[in-house]
């Protein structure tokens, strides 16, 4: 299993490496010359050239890339062109508004699709059955930043009972977990819905193991044998799906962040472009990258310690 | 076959609401009710009427003529998008499944790599280059797409591949070509069908997220995310202007999704569909 996860650990490696690389190269080709964006068309050449040798500019292709995974690596980022404080400080503080927005809407999509899930495995083609995978359909097809819109609207317009103002960690705890509940409840309803149809079928899937029928032969009642033997078995499958959900979480709050004007990540990026602004863009999108290859690793190392047997 | 997908009731509202879709496109080319980018072809924020069944927006236009010229914006980006995928990822799974060894393995982290951007992340990057533009929806949406492709068709391709015939059909002289055309490609065709069918609907999703955050089809170009993003603005005026875009595209998706199901269903109830997006 070490060796297993070992070799894991060298594709997270590489497939970091590889991504930023592809990033790097990307904005390479963008045409325009970040100095002469930052000082504008008009600025003295002179003050150009200045500006360009400050920031590396005129340094071969290679060497800029190895000295900004240098500076990946140290977290010293350099500094945004638009706001002209360190990337490094702008990215943590976005990144404490995105972070927990995920979280909390993974957690209220798992803790909705797992009950929901497992209704509908134990009610198999009755009425049950069809309502949850009903909903399931109609959550997988509603876009998520439309859901947004229509939660502003029914909590905001005609009076606001919930307050989607983010003030800060620091200001007020609640205030701005309040303001991150109306966005997690619309990006949670899609990975709800698919969610809820993976745990029935991993639930269905473990229904007809053996172990299922000797621990029902045995007199275990319904519940425990549900509980005990199918939950536990099937949380493997769903653990990978919600690992994998993570990432479209992340990309989703992107959206999500612009419908409610939450200063995260993504705002950031969108930001970011409209002022290009390379090096936040290219930092926040490599971390984006870094995050989604280590959820992965981890729901490999889980899957691991899950399920000893040997892998491929 | 046919009259089993006749008896689906899923298949046969999922086949009916694409149908629309498709009417409703191909329609917006050569007729809609109103010029959809002409203003005030009504009063600004009217309510559904004989003359505008759908109401007018804060412009004057006629809603269902953009929601029709929407449609057909839809419809051609997702089938680019997963035309991108099937030409480019289809041909990479196939030889992968055929090779094996390190083929295999690199084809492996390239999808590994690739979805480590998510469409919009993509997306992003592309309008940071090239500027916004509908062409970047496609190509992100496409780039994401060719991933997916690679790996349902390595993954059906291999166990087909394990089988008698292919080992049968090389054996007897034919060329590998042949052999990845003429036995293994027919024998994935149901999984790349129903895959196409899903990621059909994704593309509209990623497609309305796009053009929602300004980086997609550009006005006066109707696209429904951008008139959902216009509505918004419009919320405190006139909330309902929200409320057509938003189902035009749930409609569209819960079709396209219904309808991959149901072939799946008719097809081969064996097939795991991947769902990412």
């Amino acid at each position: 299993m070490l060796s297993f996860l070992a070799r894991r650990f060298l594709t997270l490696l590489l497939t970091a490496l590889a991504a930023s690389l592809v990033i790097f190269l990307v904005l390479e080709i963008l045409p325009g010359d970040p100095a002469l964006v930052q000082l504008g068309v008009e600025a003295d050449p002179a003050a150009v050239e200045r500006l360009r040798e400050q920031l590396g500019l005129n340094q071969p292709a290679p060497l800029r890339y190895l000295a900004w995974l240098g500076q990946i690596v140290s977290f010293d980022l350099g500094e945004s062109y638009a706001y002209r404080i360190p990337v490094a400080g702008l990215i943590a503080e976005r990144f404490a508004v995105t972070l927990p927005l995920a979280l909390l809407s993974l957690g209220l999509s798992t803790a909705i699709a797992i009950p929901l899930g497992m209704f509908a495995a134990a009610r198999r083609n009755r009425v049950g059955d069809y309502g949850v995978m009903t909903f399931s359909q109609i959550g997988m097809a509603i876009p998520n930043f439309w859901i947004g819109i229509l939660l502003i609207i029914a909590f905001t317009v005609h009076r606001s009972w919930i307050s989607t103002n983010f003030v800060g960690w620091d200001q007020s705890f609640w205030g701005s977990l309040e303001a991150l509940l109306l966005p997690a409840v619309a990006l949670a309803t899609t990975e709800a819905a698919i969610l809820a149809r993976v745990v029935r079928s991993a639930v269905l899937e473990t229904m007809r193991e053996d172990y299922v029928r000797t621990a029902r032969a045995k007199g275990l009642s319904g519940r425990q044998v549900m509980f005990r033997h199918v939950l536990r078995n099937a949380l493997v499958p769903i653990a990978t799906i919600v690992g994998l959900q993570f990432a479209f979480t992340i990309a989703g709050s992107i959206v999500i962040e612009q419908v409610f004007t939450l200063p995260g990540l993504g705002r950031l990026l969108i930001q970011s472009i409209g002022g290009r602004d390379l090096i936040v863009i290219k930092n926040v999108v490599v971390l984006i990258a870094i995050m989604v290859v280590m959820v992965n690793f981890l729901v490999d190392a889980l899957y691991a310690a899950i399920d000893p047997r040997p892998k491929d | 076959m046919l009259g089993r997908m006749v008896g689906h009731r899923s298949f046969m509202l999922g086949a009916v609401l694409v149908g629309i879709l498709i009417l409703a496109g191909v329609t917006s080319l050569v007729w809609t009710p109103y010029d959809a980018a002409r203003m005030n072809v009504g009063t600004p924020f009217s309510p559904p009427s004989l003359e505008h069944w759908l109401g007018t927006d804060q412009f004057g236009r006629d809603i269902l003529s953009r929601l029709m010229q929407g449609a057909m914006n839809s419809i051609t980006v997702g089938l680019v998008a997963v035309g991108i995928g099937l030409v480019f990822g289809v041909p990479l799974g196939l030889v992968a499944a055929a090779k094996g060894g390190w083929v295999d393995e690199g084809l492996s982290r390239f999808v590994d790599l690739t979805f480590a951007f998510p469409a919009i992340l993509t997306a992003v990057m592309i309008t940071a280059i090239l500027g916004p533009g509908a062409v970047n929806s496609i190509l992100a949406i496409g780039i994401f797409n060719i991933a997916v492709f690679a790996r349902v068709s390595r993954g059906a391709a291999t166990q087909v591949y394990g089988r008698e015939f292919p080992k049968a059909a090389l054996a007897l002289g034919r060329s590998r070509l042949d052999v990845a055309l003429r036995h293994v490609l027919p024998n994935i065709s149901s999984a790349l069908i129903v895959q196409a069918t899903i990621q059909f609907a994704i593309a509209i999703l990623a497609e309305a997220a796009l053009s929602y955050l300004g980086f997609g089809t550009q006005p006066p170009a109707p696209s429904w995310g951008k008139m959902l993003l216009d509505a918004q603005t419009m919320i405190w005026v006139d909330w309902t202007q929200a409320l057509a875009p938003g189902i035009a595209i749930a409609l569209a998706v819960l079709g396209l999704n219904l309808l991959g199901d149901g072939l799946r269903d008719v097809l081969d109830p064996r097939l795991r569909v991947m769902r990412v997006g």
